[in-house]
């Protein structure tokens, strides 16, 4: 017999050996006896996975608010895209609700809307816009409300230049 | 199946005890020994072989032939096993499994001396229980399929459809756990 051969008998042997066996007397009466004994209710186990993923829940999404708002979470989300930029200079005073928040950041952004600009008076026979034949862009900056009080928009400085390649007409 | 053999498992599915009571007594020594395959302690393998045969009776319907009633149960006796080997090692009841404890007698304690052949009996008790050791350091995954098989004279087949692996897999299991266990033999010199 070749040495694998005798090995692969021993580990037959072995593995037969750890495996031999029978069951004790009485077996079928205990399984009988098993069969007849009402399962365990598992009841406890769902409640107590529902409890730890109600508990999940929570840690994740935060607990409901109570606050009483007068403006619908939903009209609010509307008016607020996720996009929004957010200023540092938008804080919500302590105590105040999110949804407030919300509304005042949706005019900040209304008034930061590039159509209020164009009713900026400029005057065409001012030497710098004498010199420049096709001027097609207005670049304003605005002063950036510092508070939320200061919405009432003011025009700091007006920018003009020429146009250069790349550029794109506005209507 | 046979017609008798048959008949017992319409009756017990009419829910005849004496009926499953004759299947337990038919089945229960390759259910026991699977589930002592996959636990290696008897007293565990007793409680997976009760669990499977309760749990079988309460499935009896869905029973449909694609295997022998008995590949049947031993496949249940084996998910058994091994979800009582999983809670076992969960709970660290066990550093490692019961079959290996149950090394016997010190091979030196057996062998007389005076007696002739003393050192070839006491050289294949040394082999014996470095296979014993090999075999506990195997991978659940190589050793499973090994230890199912010689406790049944199982086919690949039906070792298959009882690990829920292709035949071809469990082969391959069974060739590669001989093959690791032959060369840590020969690494220790028990061959050339």
């Amino acid at each position: 017999m070749r040495d694998d051969e005798i090995l692969d008998t021993a580990i037959d042997h072995v593995a037969a050996s750890l495996t031999d066996g029978a069951p004790s007397r009485g077996f079928s009466a205990r399984v009988r006896e098993r069969i007849g004994r009402p399962r365990r209710s598992r009841a406890w186990a769902w409640q107590l996975a529902g409890g730890l993923a109600l508990i999940a829940l929570v840690a994740y999404f935060g607990w409901p608010e109570q606050e009483n708002t007068t403006t619908p979470t939903v009209t609010t989300r509307t008016t607020t895209p996720p996009s929004a930029p957010q200023s540092p200079a938008i804080v919500a005073p302590r105590g105040e609700t999110r949804v407030a928040l919300a509304e005042r950041q949706a005019i900040v952004r209304r008034a930061r809307a590039p159509r209020v600009l164009p009713r900026i008076p400029i005057d065409p026979n001012a030497p710098q816009i004498a010199a420049l034949n096709e001027v097609t862009e207005l670049t304003v900056s605005v002063a950036r409300p510092r508070d939320l009080d200061l919405l009432d928009l003011s025009v700091r400085e007006v920018v003009i230049r020429p146009l250069e390649p790349g550029d794109k007409e506005q209507p | 199946m046979t017609a008798a053999a048959d008949d017992l498992l319409e009756r017990a599915r009419a829910g005849d005890a004496a009926a499953f009571s004759e299947i337990v007594r038919q089945y229960q020594m390759p259910v026991y020994r699977a589930a002592l395959a996959a636990l290696g302690s008897p007293a565990d393998a007793e409680e997976a072989a009760q669990d499977a045969f309760a749990a079988a009776f309460r499935r009896l319907d869905t029973f449909r032939g694609e295997s022998s009633l008995k590949t049947w149960l031993v496949a249940i006796g084996w998910r058994k096993a091994l979800t009582r080997r999983r809670r076992l090692r969960l709970l660290r009841m066990r550093a490692t499994p019961a079959f290996d404890r149950a090394e016997g007698p010190d091979p030196l304690e057996t062998v007389a001396d005076t007696r002739p052949g003393a050192h070839a009996v006491l050289l294949a008790e040394d082999l014996r229980q470095q296979l014993r050791r090999l075999i506990r350091t195997l991978p659940a995954k190589l050793r499973d399929p090994l230890l199912l098989i010689a406790s049944g004279n199982y086919s690949y087949e039906e070792a298959a459809a009882i690990l829920r692996v292709p035949a071809g897999t469990a082969k391959w299991r069974v060739s590669e756990a001989r093959r690791v266990l032959r060369e840590k033999l020969r690494s220790l010199g028990y061959a050339r």
